[in-house]
């Protein structure tokens, strides 16, 4: 069986179907729907998407509900490579996102079957080709002449003016704009130019809400999270007392009552909890549950959450080669988990009557910004739920967090006896939680020499070899060279098919010999990928479109 | 009639100054560079660049001295440019005609320096003196492409840094808080100019940034105006056309994005001109 578990490839009817209900799913809806900005907040997976696209499609209809226009942003990298190439990168990014919001006016008028000719009397630039031409071509990396002649003229104001003109013609007293994908996580010039128009937005009548990574604090020198705006947490916590309930609802909408039957209620609940809150992570461990052989034995069980706990990790591990001036950021990350998984699992294994999951880390003048960043990537990823810090008295306050359950679990701290079993860690998630965290300061969870290789990993200046002095200089003090960043953007075009999934090698090698086709950039710029790719040995159609949704896909995890 | 009574007080005590010969300031021996103005721009960069104070140690006071020998390098490229377009472009010399120069250049200059005194009185430090210069002297027509304006609203910000730091030693004047925009600066006039390693680098990126994006519009603008009749469409025929504009704008000192070869742009230019020709949009 197949089930999809990522929201942004859902029909508007699964959506509708598919969303569970508990407390904090609840209160995010009605934050979505009320006014004010807010910023919706969950790692991936989380259904940060899932949620906007449901509150998108029910308000549809509803008509005592406000209007609710959806627009998403997860293709910002396309536009990255411009940074480096044109002085108006930041103003054609601006139109960009604008002219995605103006698209989702006609969004919405198209999926109510409405006719969208009113906007266009309103004003000429309300124009849906156009748009639409000028957001495929800025993504393209081209489009310069449609964007002097048209796109530069496309403002905050008349984003505004469309939306309100929207609100009276469908008689709605208020509107939402649903921004999501707005984490912006790699790029952050793109980040702070997004919150700039983020905040111009929110006038009266109008509520921008924006879907962002936990973690981030700073949205640039204009835009203060803190009091600007509302956070709404979308990430479960597994202490939660609905949690079982909730990530149970989750799974009685998407399995079938055969699956129900056949997954007994202990692995069914081990599974909620080593998803650790993350709705996508359950689903995925329900997946493989079903698609591998019958059989409800341990070892299966531990197998499918070992597939998890590398997955996970290697998800976080790719941050390395996107972000290259932080792999040793995430390298000693990394070391500094397992470390804490270690220790608390061998502290919560001496004693299985209480719950004693939480890390808690001093604060101290000494924690440099690049530990605070390097914690904030392992929250970005799911891999550590931050809680509220506690003071254990003067000058000892503790930052709070939990690991990774499923990491946890791996690491023996639910194990009865020697072996890991079906109960334990649900058994123990009802018992009651101890009193104090385990206590560390950050350094003692690193070794000297990992605290010392703490540095950005810049590259030295390409003419003379030179280390760089920081990630802000621009010129090589030696040589006076300026210095070229790389572009994650073209480094993810620069990938050879090889390092697509799922395409044989064999078929890799019919490509090669009958085709000019050649790495990834082949694929996603070329104008016909799919004959080019048929004229390889038996490759019809089908094929064809078959490697490009793969190239596609690649291309979207790699840049998100 | 008594002489009015004046007196003769002393607040600092001056010694006499050595002489200073400025005939012998200047170096009589240079010959002007053959290499493109780009290319001095950009080995002026480079030592300027090795000037600039490191972070760890940062003196505000060398970084905005270090900030004026950009903006000088700037300037220089500017004059080096016109000078030269106008030297060897037709249609910029026919625009710039027109314009005055000084009867001491016209008597004491060799020919080929002669489009300097036309911008003599010129300084390039705000977008009306930098653009009007251009359209008048080189006779370029049309809307500014919006990459060029962003290009020199940053630079001129640069400049009103420069005004503050040569004429009141780094101070924030009225006029300049004025057109950096009074709403965030009003609270900062006649405070000084606090440069961090930062800005410096940002403020000769942004500098390095409009030489380079004004070479390319410039480029693309005399090369695309020069008529049908110029070009045979052979490298070989039109080799000695191509190259002369080539050699005003070719960049053969950045370590990384260089201009391509002189015959690679010919065959690019010659590509989407035939595009162009066969009606087919860029």
């Amino acid at each position: 069986m197949e089930f999809e578990e990522r929201a942004d490839q859902l029909s508007p009817e699964e959506i509708s179907t598919s969303l569970a209900d508990g407390e904090i799913l609840k209160k995010a809806r009605q934050k979505l729907l009320a006014t004010g900005a807010k910023l919706l907040i969950g790692p991936r997976g989380t259904g940060k998407t899932h949620l906007m696209r449901y509150t998108y499609s029910q308000s549809l209809l509803n008509k005592s509900a406000p209007l609710v226009l959806y627009s998403s942003f997860n293709r910002y990298l396309h536009l990255e490579p411009l940074l480096k190439k044109t002085p108006d990168a930041l103003k054609r990014f601006h139109s960009w996102v604008l002219a995605r919001i103006l698209l989702s006016a006609f969004d919405y008028i198209n999926d109510l079957s409405s006719s969208g000719d009113f906007l266009k009397d309103i004003d000429p630039i309300f124009d849906e080709s156009k748009l639409r031409e000028l957001v495929s071509l800025l993504e393209r990396g081209s489009g310069v002449d449609l964007y002097e002649s048209y796109g530069q003229y496309v403002t905050v104001d008349h984003a505004i003016k469309a939306v309100r003109s929207l609100t009276a013609r469908f008689n709605r007293n208020r509107a939402v704009l649903l921004l999501d994908d707005a984490a912006l996580s790699l790029s952050d010039q793109y980040l702070v130019a997004f919150f700039e128009i983020f905040r111009v937005l929110k006038v009266e009548g109008i509520a921008p809400k924006a879907s962002v990574y936990p973690g981030t604090t700073q949205y640039g020198p204009t835009f203060h999270a803190s009091h600007e705006v509302e956070e709404v947490p979308l990430w479960l916590s597994v202490e939660d007392p609905a949690y079982s309930t909730i990530m149970g609802d989750i799974a009685n909408r998407r399995l079938t009552s055969d699956q129900q039957k056949v997954i007994s209620p202990d692995i069914l609940e081990l599974f909620k909890y080593t998803a650790f809150g993350i709705p996508r992570v359950f689903l995925r461990l329900l997946r493989e549950f079903f698609s591998e052989r019958a059989g409800t034995s341990q070892s299966k069980v531990n197998k499918i959450i070992d597939q998890q706990v590398e997955f996970i990790g290697a998800e976080y591990d790719s941050i390395a080669l996107k972000l290259k001036q932080f792999s040793s950021v995430i390298q000693i990350g990394r070391s500094f988990f397992s470390n804490a998984v270690v220790e608390i699992s061998e502290l919560q294994n001496k004693d299985l009557s209480k719950r004693n999951i939480v890390l808690g880390i001093l604060q101290s003048g000494d924690r440099t910004p690049l530990a605070d960043r390097m914690i904030r990537f392992l929250i970005e990823v799911g891999m550590l739920f931050p809680l509220q810090s506690v003071s254990h008295g003067q000058n000892r306050k503790y930052d709070r967090y939990i690991p990774h359950l499923a990491f946890l679990y791996q690491g023996g701290a639910f194990k009865e006896g020697k072996r890991n079993t079906f109960r334990g860690l649900p058994q123990l998630m009802s018992a009651v939680a101890a009193k104090h965290p385990l206590r560390r300061e950050f350094k003692s969870l690193l070794s000297y020499r990992e605290l010392a290789d703490l540095k950005l990993d810049l590259p030295p200046c390409q003419k003379c070899g030179t280390q760089r002095f920081n990630d802000s200089q621009q010129f090589c003090h030696n040589c006076g060279e300026p210095l070229v960043g790389s572009s994650l953007f073209e480094e993810c075009m620069k990938l050879p098919l090889s390092e697509v999934p799922g395409i044989s090698e064999a078929l890799i090698w019919r490509i090669h010999q009958d085709t000019k086709i050649r790495s990834v950039s082949d694929v996603v710029i070329s104008q016909n990928a799919s004959s080019e790719l048929q004229k390889a040995n038996y490759v019809g159609p089908r094929r064809a479109e078959n490697i490009i949704k793969k190239v596609e896909l690649t291309v979207e995890e790699f840049l998100s | 009639m008594a002489t009015p009574f004046k007196t003769q007080l002393t607040t600092c005590l001056v010694s006499a100054p050595p002489r200073l010969s400025t005939h012998l300031l200047f170096d009589n021996n240079h010959l002007e560079p053959t290499s493109s103005p780009i290319d001095q721009f950009l080995d002026r960069l480079h030592s300027i660049n090795r000037l600039s104070p490191d972070p760890a140690n940062f003196d505000p006071l060398q970084g905005q001295l270090v900030l004026l020998g950009v903006i000088a390098a700037v300037e220089s490229y500017l004059r080096t440019l016109l000078r030269k377009i106008i030297s060897n472009d037709e249609i910029s010399q026919d625009a710039s005609y027109k314009r005055d120069i000084s009867f001491g250049a016209a008597v004491h200059l060799h020919k080929d320096m002669m489009p300097e005194a036309i911008l003599e009185r010129v300084s390039f430090i705000s977008k009306e003196s930098i653009t009007g210069t251009i359209r008048e002297c080189l006779g370029i027509k049309g809307h500014s492409p919006s990459y060029l304006e962003t290009a020199i609203d940053d630079y001129v910000k640069i400049c009103h840094l420069r005004h503050c730091a040569v004429h009141r030693f780094g101070r924030l004047g009225a006029s300049n808080a004025l057109a950096l925009g009074i709403q965030d600066h009003r609270e900062l006039l006649e405070k000084p100019l606090l440069l961090d390693y930062l800005s410096l680098q940002t403020a000769i990126s942004i500098s390095t940034n409009l030489v380079k994006t004004i070479n390319n519009f410039l480029f693309n603008e005399i090369i695309s105006r020069l008529p049908d009749h110029t070009w045979q469409g052979t490298y070989s025929k039109d080799k000695k056309q191509f190259s002369l504009y080539y050699r005003i704008f070719a960049d053969s000192v950045s370590s990384l994005g260089a201009t391509a070869d002189c015959k690679s742009l010919y065959a690019e230019f010659q590509l989407q001109r035939r595009n162009y020709l066969a009606g087919q949009v860029r």
